[in-house]
């Protein structure tokens, strides 16, 4: 859904001073706060600028709806043509607007840094499968008992992202039936792809599909990370795989 | 044809440890063993608990763990021990008993290649532990037994940068009375007037071999100073008296050494708002204890601090980077070593502190911060290849036959 309001006004804040500019993307509940302490490591390197996301911390939320490639036209209207090497860095949701932005415009940036990259849904055994599809059918069953029924049964076997959204909830959904293997195919420039080992948001298996489906995926899994500690405690690790990436743009 | 990937090099990162500074370093411990390169790196832990008891398992990785209460086995920690008395094998390893399939103990060995100590304070950084490994022929990470047991004693420190241009306060070094007898003025003031002529107050008492403001205390009369004294001797068999410096402003920088001699990070002031920088600044910032599988903003890394602060002058900057490398140099240290200063804010003379062998966090919030920016995981890399140069060049052949200094024929 397009957003023909005024241009959506990000909060940003900016770490360090550099050659490189890079552009933080934070997850889905979360705000730029999250990649702070990563973004740290870069800040004798490159200009950081560190966003709130639409909806999130202190950005207005887009029209109700809106979907990646919303938040990518956004970004893009927010972020101005580069006047440098340009790193976009998207961790889950975050990831899913950099992939948008680069697919859809391929001046957009020199790389793409994808941690637990969220936009490919990974394969899913046949139970939980089955699971989604009986708490689907209960919940447009629940209608018939009356809207404040169908809410229960939402909060009650929906995922917890799903039951705090409030008025980005239309957008949760949008988003997550995107499947963005096709923007990722047309992007030209290097993807570096970081996966948590014991990442179960985002497991390393989506990163396999990122992996094949760009044309310079480079997937690297991290042992003994997840979703969230990937940013913290994995933050290390994770910066000097992004280091090699900025040594390549920028030596 | 693809060649075979090379063989990770296991790393034992030891921390905790029978230290007043145990739990912090708990938070530099596992702080290191996430900043290990897995992909070049096998991160083994090694807990030593309070107690002295080392143990081994995946679940000393997480935070959460900490402290250890009931049954540890259940998290499938296991106690391990390094063996002293056996021959020596070509690796490293600790040693566990486990139960065999018809429930009969038998004794398994975990190998490693290379040991870091990421204890803190006493029986860790002081060169304990290092005597240690090197007795056992384990390659290890950081200071070697001379240097960590050097720098840990305050009073040996201070002698020792006597003997150099680097400046250092005067002190006087007060014992802790014998048994059965009690602290008293006249032989504290006896010791003042001898060794430190014309002092007066304020003055600040430091336990000798303690680190992290541990026991550090200022004293505005005779009836702080005896208070201060009783305190550092709770926890020292000796104290060093020092005068307060007036407008007081600490700057840190770690020091660590290359190919072309030592080489200094950025340059810290820590923010705090009393006197000095006690404990609780350091490790408590934010209020509360700790916070648990948190990240890097954690321990030393967490606490406030200005880098490269505007205030400090080229000369002042090149006074402390100096000096910080000379001793560095001195007491022929090795690893990632902070090197803190005292300032008087208004007159801006600066005097050396102390140094410290395994600082919290390896002060890699420093390294990161400095021209060129080094990584902790880089950092990480470094202090183990480092380590095992140095392990690997250590000495010549210890065979008994080596110097021809047998008496026995070895047929």
């Amino acid at each position: 859904m397009a957003d023909d309001r005024a241009p959506a006004r990000f909060y940003e804040r900016t770490l360090g001073q550099g050659p490189v500019e890079m552009v933080w993307l934070h997850g889905w509940g979360l705000s730029h706060d999250s990649l702070v302490g990563l973004a740290r490591g870069f800040e004798t390197r490159a200009t950081n600028r560190l966003l709130d996301l639409p909806g999130f911390g202190a950005t207005p939320m887009l029209a109700p709806g809106a979907g990646s490639a919303d938040y990518a036209a956004a970004l893009a209207a927010h972020l101005g043509p580069k006047t440098g090497p340009r790193v976009l860095i998207g961790h889950s949701f975050g990831a899913r607007v950099a992939v948008r932005l680069a697919a859809a415009d391929a001046a957009a940036c020199d790389a793409l840094v994808l941690i637990g990259g969220a936009g490919i849904r990974p394969p899913r055994p046949w139970p939980r499968r089955l699971r989604a599809w009986t708490i689907g059918r209960l919940v447009k069953l629940g209608r018939l008992a009356g809207p404040a029924t169908q809410e229960r049964l939402r909060r009650r076997f929906g995922s917890a992202d799903y039951a705090q959204a409030g008025p980005l909830r239309a957008t949760l959904v949008a988003v997550v039936n995107e499947n963005l293997t096709e923007p990722a195919t047309g992007i030209d420039c290097p993807v570096l792809l970081l996966y948590g080992a014991e990442d179960t948001e985002t497991p390393p298996a989506v990163g396999e599909a990122y992996a094949a489906a760009l044309p310079h995926g480079r997937l690297k899994v991290l042992p003994g990370f997840g979703h969230l500690d990937i940013l913290s405690r994995g933050a290390h690790q994770c910066a000097r795989h992004i280091t090699r990436i900025l040594d390549e743009i920028c030596p | 044809m693809a060649t075979a990937p090379a063989p990770k090099t296991t790393v034992a990162v030891f921390f905790g440890g029978r230290s007043v500074e145990h739990d912090v370093s708990i938070l530099t411990g596992l702080q290191f063993l996430d900043a290990l390169d897995t992909e070049l790196f096998e991160p083994l832990a090694v807990y030593i608990d309070p107690q002295g008891q080392w143990w081994c398992g995946e679940a000393l990785r997480r935070r959460s763990s900490y402290p250890l209460s009931g049954e540890p086995e259940a998290l499938g920690i296991e106690p391990v021990t390094l063996p002293v008395g056996t021959a020596l094998g070509d690796r490293p390893g600790l040693m566990v008993a486990r139960k065999g399939l018809m429930g009969r103990s038998k004794v398994e060995t975990i190998g490693f290649d290379v040991a870091v100590p990421a204890l803190h304070g006493s029986n860790g950084e002081d060169g304990t532990i290092q005597g240690l490994f090197e007795f056992l022929r384990v390659p290890y990470a950081g200071c070697r037994p001379l240097g960590a047991a050097a720098t840990m004693d305050k009073h040996f420190t201070k002698r020792a940068l006597g003997a150099t241009d680097i400046a250092t306060l005067p002190h006087a070094l007060v014992a802790r009375p014998g048994r059965g007898t009690f602290l008293s003025e006249e032989p504290v003031k006896a010791a003042l007037d001898q060794q430190m002529p014309g002092w007066a107050f304020p003055l600040l008492v430091k336990p000798r071999r303690l680190g992290s403001s541990v026991g550090v205390a200022p004293a505005a009369d005779m009836d702080a100073l005896m208070a201060a004294l009783s305190k550092a001797f709770r926890l020292d068999d000796a104290a060093l008296v020092e005068p307060l410096v007036a407008n007081l402003v600490e700057y840190n920088v770690a020091v660590r050494a290359t190919e072309t001699g030592p080489v200094t990070s950025a340059i810290e002031r820590p923010l705090h708002d009393g006197p000095t920088l006690d404990f609780a600044a350091k490790y408590r910032a934010g209020g509360g204890g700790p916070k648990l599988d948190d990240g890097p903003g954690e321990g030393m890394a967490a606490a406030g601090r200005a880098l490269d602060p505007d205030e400090l002058t080229d000369a002042q900057a090149a006074q402390i980077r100096r000096d910080a490398a000379a001793a560095f140099a001195l007491f022929d240290l090795a690893g990632s070593v902070r090197v803190d200063f005292l300032c008087n804010g208004e007159t801006g003379e600066i005097w050396l502190n102390e140094l410290n062998t395994i600082p919290g966090s390896f002060a890699y919030y420093l390294w990161q911060a400095a021209t060129p920016a080094l990584g902790f995981t880089d950092l990480a890399e470094t202090l183990v290849r480092e380590g095992q140069a140095l392990s690997a060049g250590r000495g010549g052949s210890t065979q008994a036959d080596a110097g021809g200094a047998t008496l026995f024929n070895r047929g």
